[in-house]
């Protein structure tokens, strides 16, 4: 934790904490969960979604060919809210 | 709420944007001089190819020294017990101290106690060391004492903070840290600054912390002063070996989700360099977690060193570890590595049997990191600074025990372009106050010079003005270069 200026916000161990924590991972499969039992079959539906429950926004249409092409290569839609949990417009203002 | 988006110097402040596009494009004047290094006019620059915040940066001037391994003793050793020979004090045991103790003090004390330790003189520069240090007191050659020392605050939690930030006031940026910053990294693989089983107590991680540098130059440890040094980790290091690959691609696409601009064009240009900033400590995180194991694996040395750490042996094990780290660590370009052995010296009583025991597991382990770096030809490079944070009262308490005393006491250095064999600075006769004297602040300042750094120089903006690490002070003690 710092203050004032914060040109290099942050530091390895924080990132560490959001890549391996147990409080990150467990919380994004719960919320991956969530989504794709609402969304039932629909893939962008359940990308729809994600992006409402994280960032309080509809994904543009670059995005959603991101993240579809992110679970056709990974098969793996808790990885996706992962990254989204990680990204600096969930955790910082814009 | 964090505001990602706030440097001076080079990057638009969100104030600067707003200015900017209401016309006032005066805001944006003055912002290409590097916002890390607070040096105005000559001295160093970073290399202009690379804006990472831990680039190696040139020094003000030619350095003695690249990096330091702080050897710190929590509680507080006692100078006359254990280097600061006082033979008035042996000869006057149990007599008054013949002049005034300070006017502040921790608590009462008595008459003068006499060391229980016998001193001799070792080495071609015969300099003291009593019976508590045998092994370190063979290498008394390599040892450049600084005797003088002096702070101002009597009670552990200032004191740390005094000897680790240079206040014990304000929350300050710690030594390592502003050394960082200065100096950069020379392993973009791991931190910069480690430091391994601190204390959590006493400062705890405002000794460590950057303050209001960035926090790119805070320390990070690695388990604190309640873990043994076997089980110390950085913590959430690694990821499961099957999640390897995947975490490859989630960080890719967090990067190519973090670059996508929005669609406000002057709010992108602000978020450049924090966003690439913080993907940067990602990579970091990345790759820590190849390098940082191997670099932390004790079990790879040979049993020879391991016992030359003292790895064998029970008493010696815990603090032998953590030297064995910190030599890695060193080894493999951490700038600033502190190994703690924590708030064991604190012999308010007991001191006879007590500070046997502290020293009995800090001596071989010492000793062994010392000759383990001169033999890898590390020594001249590294180096390393041994003490705590104020001495002890040459008068007693509780019959065989001494109070804390920022008046007079001693750490040494080795290594690192300082003169072995010699020391600097001198207490009184009793070993009671500096006489010859170093404050917390002229070290501070020595230890930057021996780095090449100019602590007059070594300054960051901060809430308006300049800081330093020496504040307003600080005397560069040259006699105690090679």
């Amino acid at each position: 934790m710092s203050i004032d200026r914060r040109p290099n916000t942050t530091i390895a161990s924080q990132a560490l904490w959001l890549m391996h924590s147990p409080f990150v991972t467990e919380n994004a499969a719960e919320l991956a969960a969530r989504v794709t039992h609402d969304a039932g079959d629909d893939l962008d539906l359940a990308i729809e979604r994600l992006y409402a429950a994280v960032l309080s926004r509809t994904p543009n249409s670059r995005e959603l060919s991101t993240a579809r092409a992110f679970l056709e290569n990974t098969s793996d839609f808790a990885a996706l809210a992962h990254v989204l949990v990680a990204s600096s417009e969930f955790l910082f203002v814009p | 709420v964090i505001d990602p988006v706030t440097p001076r110097r080079s990057l638009p402040s969100r104030r600067n944007v707003l200015r900017a596009a209401a016309g006032g494009v005066a805001a944006l004047a003055g912002l290409s001089a590097h916002p890390l290094f607070g040096l105005t006019g000559a001295g160093a620059r970073l290399d202009p190819t690379s804006n990472h915040p831990l680039a190696p940066r040139r020094p003000h001037f030619a350095p003695r020294a690249k990096r330091v391994i702080f050897l710190f003793m929590h509680g507080g050793p006692s100078q006359i017990d254990t280097f600061d020979y006082k033979p008035l004090l042996e000869r006057d045991n149990g007599k008054p101290l013949p002049f005034a103790k300070p006017r502040v003090q921790f608590a009462e004390t008595g008459n003068l106690l006499a060391s229980p330790w016998k001193f001799a003189q070792h080495g071609q520069s015969g300099m003291w060391a009593s019976e508590l240090f045998p092994h370190v007191a063979k290498q008394i050659d390599r040892l450049c004492f600084l005797k003088g020392l002096h702070g101002t605050n009597p009670a552990h939690g200032g004191a740390l903070l005094a000897l680790h930030t240079g206040s014990d006031t304000f929350v300050r940026p710690s030594m390592g840290s502003w050394i960082l910053y200065g100096l950069g990294t020379e392993n973009p693989d791991l931190p910069g600054f480690v430091t391994v089983c601190p204390s959590l107590g006493h400062g705890g991680v405002n000794n460590w912390s950057s303050a209001f540098l960035p926090g790119t130059y805070q320390g990070t440890p690695i388990g604190n002063a309640g873990v043994p040094a076997a089980q110390a980790v950085i913590e959430h290091l690694t990821a499961l070996p099957e999640r390897a690959h995947l975490e490859r691609v989630q960080l890719d696409l967090l990067a190519q989700l973090e670059r996508a601009a929005p669609a406000d064009a002057a709010l992108a240009s602000a978020r450049t360099d924090a966003l690439e900033a913080r993907l940067a400590s990602f990579e970091l995180a990345y790759r820590m977690q190849d390098v940082a194991p191997r670099v932390l694996d004790i079990e790879s040395e040979d049993d020879a060193t391991k016992s030359l750490y003292g790895l064998d042996d029970m008493r010696t094990a815990n603090f032998g570890r953590q030297c064995l780290m910190a030599r890695r660590l060193s080894e493999a370009g951490v700038r600033f590595v502190q190994c703690s052995h924590s708030y064991k010296w604190d012999q308010h009583g007991n001191l006879e049997a007590d500070h046997a025991k502290n020293a009995s597991e800090v001596d071989l382990p010492i000793a062994g990191l010392l000759t383990d770096l001169a033999r890898r030809g590390l020594l001249d490079e590294t180096l390393v600074l041994w003490g705590g944070e104020f001495g002890r009262t040459p008068t007693a308490q509780d019959g065989n025990g001494r109070d804390h005393n920022p008046d007079g006491f001693t750490m040494w250095m080795a290594g690192g372009g300082t003169r072995g064999g010699s020391e600097h600075g001198s207490t009184d006769d009793y070993g009671y106050y500096a006489v010859d004297k170093i404050h917390v602040h002229d070290l501070h300042a020595t230890l930057l010079a021996l780095l090449g750094l100019d602590h007059e120089r070594l300054t960051y903006r901060h809430a308006g003005r300049d800081f330093r690490l020496t504040d307003v002070a600080g005397v560069v003690r040259r006699s105690a270069f090679a």
